[in-house]
């Protein structure tokens, strides 16, 4: 069990990351 | 890869920003590592796993950015596959990072990557024999070489993200 708590910061942040892999992909099937 | 090649040198530019986007991003989770006390996982992890993400941008990017470079005309349709099972692996991606934090059903997302990294690699393979085969001069079947290469390198970085995911969730269950 986890006993400390989630900084949830970086959740949000890999979200973004991710998306603009999607934005990328995006451009490039253009 | 779809678009016209004059038109590639704006989408070229797209790509370029998109690429100094996911850089500030890598940043700020760095950042964030290196100020945060408590981390949602092991901080080495959350390192691999911004830089797995960047070059996954990077790697698109490149690809990009040769076919511009290097004046390339029609693509082969076997390109434009490649270019769409990019962009479900990069749908995939961010789907299962919305999962992140949950952990729930992340074991769909690096199984899907897998599967479609399987078919970028068979498509990779054909798509070498069908431009070596092409009767295209050897410059050009070079050039067209580099790009699909390039490809092949975007997609086996959605891998790579997958399999730091994958590690992530093996700790963390």
């Amino acid at each position: 069990m986890r006993l400390t708590p989630r900084n949830t910061q970086f959740y949000d942040m890999f979200t973004v990351a991710a998306s603009n892999t999607l934005d990328a992909a995006l451009v490039l099937k253009n | 890869m779809n678009a016209p090649p004059y038109r590639r040198p704006t989408l070229a530019r797209q790509l370029r920003d998109l690429e100094h986007v996911g850089d500030q991003v890598t940043h700020d989770i760095m950042r964030a590592l290196n100020t945060s006390f408590i981390t949602p996982f092991d901080r080495e992890d959350i390192a691999v796993l911004a830089a797995g993400l960047d070059d996954v941008v990077d790697e698109i990017e490149a690809a990009g950015d040769l076919t511009v470079l290097y004046k390339i005309g029609a693509l082969p349709q076997a390109v434009h596959e490649h270019a769409e099972l990019l962009e479900e692996a990069a749908r995939v991606t961010t789907e299962g990072m919305a999962r992140l934090r949950t952990l729930q059903k992340l074991e769909d997302y690096w199984i899907r990557i897998n599967e479609i990294e399987n078919l970028a690699d068979a498509l990779y393979r054909a798509l070498l024999a069908q431009v070596f085969d092409s009767g295209s001069d050897v410059v050009t079947m070079i050039k067209i070489k580099e790009v699909v290469d390039q490809l092949e390198r975007a997609a086996d970085a959605f891998e790579r993200v997958a399999n730091v995911v994958q590690s992530i969730a093996a700790k963390e269950s």
